[in-house]
């Protein structure tokens, strides 16, 4: 900018000085998950993992959805998949939710929900906690290991009502 | 194809909260100190672009069009009704008392307006006002 700028700094007191406009903002908010989380979370509550199938493709999707993103079309029905699956992808994190760096490393991974098999896979699959050491994810052991969901004693409808996924096998 | 549409609000997970917002002091800066100190002496301030002519109302520092700094000046024009609208709520949604009318007030051959609260006389689009109180927004009389 060539020319010179009319704006002037303001100190605390020079705020007293001048015409001001005073505003506190009301910021309230209503969030829902929508209609597939919603259902999906508050079956959890019930022990159950809630799907959504599309009848042309065959996909499962958990979390649900309504919409297939691969054939451009509302999903259309509902169905429950078990709690239990097979290990896809594992990883232990030991940054913390809040980048802080962890002590004990926390296991998580994707789990292929039954009853799809290896071809038919529930799309695309859950992603949550696995309680195993950090010694199984090193050797590279858990691939592929049966796991059972370990719900929690008192369940709100959230992701959390399951601990975590333990291996059976 | 189906869409089992729950649609009620009951039956969806909801998160309802307020997030703490602080209060907040705004400067109305070089052009908006003019306009409002001439509000108090009962004064619509206005500034004219020394190369197209045009004036603004209220009263900025930079003209649009052509990138120069304005000049502030005192607007006499005939204060006009440009439109109008009918509130029954507030911004809360609870029924107001007595309907409210907001105008947008401009004035004649000016650029921007200001809005006002109609108080009296029979609203209509073009019909002149007169200014009762000058604050923001302002109170207008039809005449």
């Amino acid at each position: 900018m060539s020319q010179t700028p009319s704006g002037t700094y303001l100190k605390e007191e020079d705020l007293k000085k001048v015409n001001t406009v005073t505003y506190k903002p009301r910021a309230e908010y209503a969030y829902s998950a929508g209609q597939a989380q919603s259902k999906f979370l508050l079956g959890l509550k019930e022990k159950k993992i809630i799907g959504r199938k599309c009848n042309k493709c065959g996909r499962v999707y958990v979390p649900p959805k309504m919409y297939c993103d691969e054939c451009f079309r509302p999903t259309d029905e509902w169905v429950e998949v078990k709690d239990e699956g097979v290990i896809v992808t594992v990883v232990a994190s030991f940054i913390s939710w809040t980048r802080e760096r962890v002590e004990k490393p926390e296991i998580v991974g994707v789990i292929r929900l039954f009853p799809s098999n290896e071809k038919d896979w529930v799309y695309p699959g859950l992603f949550h906690r696995i309680c195993a050491d950090f010694e199984s994810v090193k050797n590279m052991s858990l691939f592929g290991k049966k796991v059972k969901a370990v719900w929690r004693e008192n369940r709100v409808g959230s992701i959390d009502d399951i601990e975590c996924f333990k291996v059976i096998e | 194809m189906s869409w089992e549409k729950i649609g009620k609000e009951d039956n969806l997970l909801t998160w309802k909260d307020k997030m703490g917002a602080e209060e907040y002091v705004y400067t109305t800066g070089v052009a908006g100190e003019e306009f409002f100190n001439g509000l108090k002496q009962k004064k619509i301030i206005g500034s004219r672009c020394p190369k197209c002519g045009k004036v603004y109302v209220p009263a900025r520092l930079y003209c649009e069009d052509c990138f120069v700094k304005t000049n502030f000046i005192e607007v006499n024009e005939k204060a006009y009704i440009d439109s109008y609208t009918i509130i029954y709520k507030d911004d809360e949604g609870n029924k107001l008392e007595k309907p409210q009318i907001i105008a947008l007030i401009r004035f004649g051959n000016t650029k921007g307006g200001l809005l006002a609260y109609v108080v009296e006389g029979e609203v209509e689009i073009g019909k002149e006002v007169e200014i009762l109180e000058y604050k923001i927004p302002l109170i207008v009389r039809v005449k």
